[in-house]
């Protein structure tokens, strides 16, 4: 229980820390809004083809925005020296890994919250439907999973921030590509049953990511 | 036929990208040989 | 011992130039001439070759990782990068080469044909880890970090395998179509010779890597040697 109580309390810090200025969820939001616009001109997304592209153009602002947010939380991280401290109390590493995990997590969660409705009613689709929103936990959980073990890599290179996307997407395109079908059948009128092998893979994605990310962090903290 | 120009053109690139790779860890071996003796020789002098 | 090892490089030289030739011969003289696509689909013998390398090559590089972070010994990382800077080769050449097949065969330089995607997604992680190894300084960090990047990279290809598959059944290329190919015997053997053929070159060029890494960290050590015991000239 001390195992949970570790999570928990890594998660509340997150959270509280992230609160008290809001800086990183702000400039997710921005960003996203801001890469919606590119995308809408960029592709002249007008009608049926705004309609097509929806699910494509919401993972990849998801996909975009999540790698600001991970970078900056881990850098925060890194600044403050909190890792330091947390590695030096008896918890267990994984322990550690799920919390920035559930963090980062809960951070693109709350973008998410906005962006859905947001989408919805820009592009015309029904984003709001409980098939949808299994469909965007599921994909959030794998990236955020991956992405926490990644940036935990990229902190410590001389590139920093630069390197987490380039480390990060081509790992994400099986959740990418899943989510992206998944939505896109679900948004078409299908059932959850016919985009039911997405969902397999965003599963198999999510728990294959999560248990090797586990099993690994402990090795990229240790001294 | 034109088309045998991308068969020729593929293949050669195979050549190419073996030849590059096998001639790259050649060059640099021959040149950390070459290192390796002139620091050995050193480390005999230094014995001297 | 070293004798040994000599010997035993000459001779896979030799065995993997034999055989790369003979692979060579099968696909220009004994292959038949493909009946829808003509002589162009002789391209696909050393394209799916160099394919199979570049994956069995990720993944060498993906149990090194394991076998570093179990161990911590320096011989896993050489196998490791070693395996990378191979792999990265002949992923490249699966990847040109097969955009030389498509644009005969299907009028354009690039499908998202499976097996194309999945290499060029590939081509980007070999790329990423070689960023990964640069960016980092102390050797330890160096060969830790890349050891778990490796690991977790290898396992979503898999499953990249399969997003990819499903997406192009589901949306299939209206200009390539599903691009089917008359399959004989012939063809199989050919095959199976270019793998091997392939596999063998692979061994030879990892060898010879390795023995470069090795040239290298022994280099390192000497002048390491060099520098706290003669300082200045004189013997400290």
């Amino acid at each position: 229980m001390r195992f949970i109580r570790t999570v928990w309390a890594i998660v509340v810090k997150d959270m509280a820390a992230e609160f008290h200025t809001r800086e990183m969820i702000s400039a997710m939001l921005v960003f996203s809004v801001l890469a919606l616009l590119i995308f809408s001109f960029a592709l002249d997304l007008r009608g049926a083809v705004a309609q097509a592209a929806a699910p494509g153009v919401l993972w990849a602002t998801v996909a975009f925005a999540g790698t600001l947010g991970l970078s900056r939380s881990l850098t925060r991280e890194q600044q403050t020296g909190c890792i330091d401290g947390l590695l030096l109390a008896p918890v267990d590493r994984s322990a550690i890994f799920l919390g920035k995990a559930l963090g980062n997590l809960a951070f693109m969660a709350v973008v998410e919250a906005i962006l859905l409705p947001l989408f919805s009613a820009l592009f015309d689709v029904p984003l709001l439907r409980p098939g949808v929103l299994l469909v965007t936990a599921l994909g959030t959980v794998g990236y955020a999973a991956v992405g926490t073990l990644l940036a935990t890599i990229a902190v410590n290179t001389r590139a920093r921030e630069v390197m987490l996307p380039i480390l990060l997407l081509p790992l994400a395109i099986p959740s990418l590509i899943a989510a992206v079908q998944a939505t896109g059948g679900l948004v078409e009128g299908g059932t959850l049953a016919e985009v039911g092998g997405w969902m397999r893979l965003l599963v198999v994605y999510d728990l294959v990511i999560v248990a090797v990310s586990v099993l690994t962090f402990g090795y990229l903290v240790e001294e | 036929m034109s088309n045998l120009v991308y068969l020729l053109a593929a293949y050669a690139v195979f050549w190419a990208l073996t030849f590059a790779l096998v001639a790259s860890i050649w060059a640099r071996q021959r040149r950390l040989e070459r290192e390796l003796a002139s620091l050995a020789a050193l480390l005999e002098e230094s014995r001297k | 011992m070293n004798k040994d090892r000599e010997l035993f490089g000459l001779l896979l030289i030799i065995l993997s130039t034999v055989a790369v030739l003979a692979a060579l011969g099968m696909v220009f003289l004994y292959a038949p001439r493909e009946t829808t696509m003509g002589d162009v689909q002789r391209i696909f013998y050393f394209h799916v070759a160099s394919a199979w390398v570049g994956f069995f090559a990720f993944f060498v590089t993906f149990l090194s990782g394991i076998g570093y972070l179990a161990r911590a010994e320096r011989r896993w990382d050489i196998l490791a990068l070693s395996s990378v800077e191979v792999g990265l080769a002949f992923i490249t050449m699966t990847v040109i080469t097969g955009s030389l097949w498509a644009r005969p065969v299907w009028g354009t330089y690039w499908t998202w044909e499976p097996r194309l995607t999945i290499s060029a997604v590939q081509l980007l992680i070999y790329v990423a880890y070689g960023m990964l190894r640069s960016a980092l300084e102390n050797p330890e960090k160096k060969a830790r970090l890349s050891a778990v990047y490796g690991i977790v990279a290898f396992v979503t290809v898999p499953l990249s395998w399969f997003a990819i598959r499903w997406w192009r059944t589901i949306h299939p290329d209206i200009l390539t179509g599903g691009g089917g190919m008359a399959f004989t015997p012939r063809m199989g053997y050919t095959l199976l010779v270019s793998l091997a053929a392939f596999t063998l070159l692979y061994v030879t060029i990892l060898r010879q890597r390795i023995r470069l890494e090795r040239s290298a960290d022994a280099l390192a050590r000497l002048r390491a040697h060099l520098e706290t015991n003669y300082i200045g000239g004189s013997h400290v």
